[in-house]
């Protein structure tokens, strides 16, 4: 009996075996797609040469491939800082469909690429999409991704016209508490740049009201305030943001620096400098 | 020691015993035995084969447990004073370059140990399109070295909040010879 148990479990076995080798000779369309995901996951764990390798095989042979599938191959290249994948499957995802893919595009180019001019072009497009609805990309107000890029341009003006349609458009069907407290920052940071000091610390009280421990905006307000001559105020601030930021209450992200992200070592040297 | 009882009080020592008229416990061990110790080879088989088809440049430097990498933005590995610091080392450092290809991309690419040590640093560079391209070498150098004197990483850790191994990169965009750009974070 036990000499049939073994046949049976050898048979099956070697019946695996021949299947598995005829799946990899013949490599038929599952094949490719396995191959795909098994590229995918070799590069979440850093193995990006090899991952690429099998994924640009697998995209190869498996023909039609949609938006949304070189939208998903360009994702892990950009976390791992492969530019030129990234790049490749997002122009070719943004060729198929422009009207799911433009939006991302515009908020990855301005967040993770730093690329402002070429942001304007996918999120302006995608803007016209909808001419009657205002969009959001990432998690931002798309008036509000545009107004960053004209910030991080140095068109102050642009960027502070975009701010306020932004807050417009999201008081029309919401009250203030809705509006993110960083787009009041960001509209603080432009009026800071523009030399406005006492606007500007309208609008970072104005964030801190929203969140009363956002680091960065104690911190540029401080500055403000030193720069006007309140100088005692404007440390009292600056001990403030460094309070919070040392108990990690500040604004920042798990992948990318954010705009006027403030770090404990910025303050402290501030403060060391005064 | 094993007793093999199924939860309704079946034994498998039972149905050997019955499927060959026999009642010798040895040979059920030694079946047993021989089934342990072949997965234990595969076991082995496999770990050492994913060791050696995977480890990147080993030597270069000690990674932690069996050598398993994670993204940076998933361990939580930090540098300390941030991004500020590494920018500030790089401003400090960094000597602009006037001629040959001057603008572009360097993307660096290294391992951090838990320990917090780095190591297997690697690179490419694109151009301002996002195509693989060369530039100036002295921008590369000059890039990569900065990055492999970053010597105050704060290791990434898994959820019991033990130190673990990251791989990190960091991407310098140079513009007209100038840095203009240090990401991600």
């Amino acid at each position: 009996m036990i000499k049939w148990i073994k046949r049976i479990i050898f048979g099956l076995l070697s019946t695996v075996v021949i299947l598995i080798l005829l799946f990899v000779l013949i490599k038929p369309k599952s094949y490719f797609i396995i191959n795909y995901a098994i590229g995918s996951q070799m590069q979440w764990f850093g193995y990006d040469k090899e991952g690429n390798k099998m994924i640009e095989k697998s995209i190869k042979k498996l023909k039609n491939f949609s938006a949304s599938q070189y939208h998903s191959a360009s994702v892990q290249n950009t976390k791992n800082g492969n530019y030129n994948k990234a790049i490749e499957y997002l122009d070719k995802a943004s060729e198929l469909e422009p009207e799911e893919v433009d939006g991302y595009y515009g908020w990855l180019l301005l967040y993770y690429y730093r690329d402002y001019e070429k942001a304007l072009v996918h999120l302006n497009r995608y803007d016209l999409f909808t001419p009657d609805f205002d969009d959001y990309v990432g998690d931002d107000h798309i008036l509000y991704a545009k107004a960053l890029c004209y910030k991080e341009l140095g068109q102050y003006t642009k960027a502070l016209e975009l701010f306020d349609n932004t807050i417009k458009s999201e008081l029309k069907e919401h009250d203030e508490s809705w509006i993110s407290h960083q787009v009041y920052f960001q509209k603080a940071r432009t009026l800071h740049l523009l030399g406005q000091q006492k606007k500007a610390i309208e609008y970072y009280d104005k964030t801190i009201k929203l969140w009363d421990k956002s680091g960065e905006s104690f911190y540029y307000k401080g500055l403000a305030q030193i720069e006007i001559n309140d100088s005692l105020v404007g440390r009292k601030n600056l001990n403030i943001a460094l309070d919070l930021v040392t108990k990690g209450y500040k604004t920042s992200d798990s992948y990318v620096a954010l705009f006027d992200e403030v770090y404990k070592m910025e303050i402290e040297k501030t403060i060391n400098e005064l | 020691m094993f007793t093999y009882e199924s939860p309704r009080g079946f034994s498998i020592r039972f149905l050997f015993a019955k499927l060959r008229c026999l009642n010798t416990q040895q040979t059920i061990y030694k079946h047993i035995s021989t089934i342990k110790k072949t997965l234990r080879n595969l076991i082995y088989i496999l770990i050492i084969t994913i060791l050696f088809s995977c480890n990147r440049k080993s030597g270069e430097l000690d990674l932690c447990g069996l050598g398993i990498l994670k993204p940076y933005y998933l361990t939580g590995l930090d540098y300390k004073g941030g991004m500020y610091a590494i920018k500030e080392k790089y401003k400090q450092e960094y000597i602009p370059v006037k001629k040959g290809k001057i603008s572009g991309i360097v993307k660096i690419r290294f391992d951090v140990n838990c320990k917090g040590e780095t190591g297997n640093f690697d690179f490419e560079t694109y151009n301002l399109k996002y195509e693989s391209t060369t530039i100036n070498d002295s921008i590369v150098n000059q890039t990569v070295l900065i990055a492999r004197k970053l010597n105050n990483w704060i290791p990434g850790t898994n959820d019991d909040n033990e130190n673990i191994n990251s791989f990190k990169f960091i991407a310098v965009k140079v513009i007209n010879g100038e840095l203009k750009e240090i990401l991600p974070k």
